[in-house]
């Protein structure tokens, strides 16, 4: 029970400082998971990220995985929850009042404002992506093709990736 | 809804386009193939091909707008952005079903991952298939931002995003201190092209 109790803790406090995304928070949640509770050890904090990473879905999610480890089922629940309910509430509640405020002009010029941001700051994701996952020749291969193929081609994204995959079993050891 | 042909009709004389608004079933689907088939970074990817590009369901600027309100709150911005979207589509259901149909699929299969991997299966089993995913991934997230280039609406917009690029890219900045170097610029711009 106490786990339980210290999984909402950590991880609802986790995502409550994650400003810009997750990755962001991976150190501190290190600390706290790691150092803190001891409930994985540095490699399985690291092999949580990296099997996050073949799973559907956000990244975050590796955090479920934590929580098993901590305290089974219930514990990948919590820190599950813990890490996407509150702020996603939160997320809602911006949503909602700013629906209602409409199209007003006010509001174009908010949303004429926030678009170039939004832009910049996709683009900067895109660079880490890239840096963190095109190291070699046939990578970069693989990425081309994979942007020809979706913004070219139209092809969806899931397929573009699954074929990733393979390529990757084939080519990437 | 007697009002709905009303308001059609009104939206039609007044020659103004009539937002499409999903229904549940249709937003749980859409939602739960993302859930399932985004894989690897840079999933938001997955929600302007989906939605923007396939349905049709939000325009660029739309989504680019979610995409910002979503980074600026705390808390994973997948997470953020599918209940924005979801209460932009069909208000708090929207926002519960799209946030479930994100975390579900994808938390069954951690725990399905984590129950192996504490089991003994070596999580390096997994290491080729996440470079390739990885890779491809980047290349989704290149092709997302391609699509959404109209956003910027001219030169000092893509002044302002190459900015925000450098800042929160290269340079790695934190991302209160790149919106606070990066807003003022960027509304200026916004004034002058509202005036």
């Amino acid at each position: 029970m106490k786990d339980l109790i210290d999984l909402v803790l950590v991880f609802s406090r986790l995502s409550f400082v994650a400003f810009g995304g997750g990755i962001g928070i991976l150190p501190e949640m290190e600390r706290a998971v790691v150092g803190g509770h001891g409930w994985v050890t540095h490699q399985q904090f690291i092999d949580a990220f990296a099997l996050s990473q073949v799973t559907p879905g956000p990244g975050m999610l590796m955090v479920v995985m934590i929580g098993y480890r901590a305290a089974g089922l219930p514990g990948a629940l919590v820190a599950g929850v813990s890490m996407f309910a509150p702020t996603g509430a939160l997320t809602w509640l911006v949503a909602d009042r700013w629906s209602q405020l409409g199209d007003r002009p006010v509001m174009t010029l908010i949303r004429g404002t926030l678009s170039p941001v939004a832009l910049g700051l996709l683009s900067a994701g895109c660079y880490t992506l890239f840096r963190l996952g095109v190291g070699s020749v046939t990578a970069a291969i693989l990425a081309t093709a994979a942007f020809a193929a979706v913004a070219g081609l139209k092809m969806s994204p899931a397929l573009a990736v699954v074929a990733g995959a393979i390529v990757g079993m084939a080519f990437l050891r | 809804m007697s009002g709905t042909g009303e308001v059609d009709k009104l939206c039609r004389m007044a020659s103004v386009t009539v937002p499409k608004q999903p229904t549940l079933f249709a937003l749980f689907k859409a939602f739960l193939i993302i859930g399932v088939t985004s894989f690897g970074g840079g999933r938001a990817a997955y929600f302007q091909d989906a939605l923007v590009t396939r349905r049709k369901w939000i325009t660029d600027e739309e989504f680019l707008e979610a995409v910002a309100v979503s980074q600026v709150l705390p808390g994973p911005n997948i997470g953020n952005l599918s209940a924005y979207l979801g209460q932009r589509l069909r208000g708090w259901r929207g926002a519960v079903i799209a946030m479930l149909c994100l975390t579900v699929p994808g938390g069954l299969a951690i725990v399905a991952m984590a129950w192996l991997y504490f089991n003994g299966m070596p999580a390096s089993i997994t290491g080729p298939v996440g470079k390739g995913v990885a890779a491809a991934a980047a290349g989704l997230a290149a092709a997302a931002v391609v699509r959404l280039r109209g956003g910027t609406g001219g030169a000092g917009g893509w002044a302002v995003a190459g900015l925000t690029f450098v800042l929160f890219g290269p340079l790695g900045w934190p991302i209160l201190l790149v919106l606070a170097v990066c807003l003022p610029p960027s509304f200026a711009v916004a004034w002058s092209r509202h005036k």
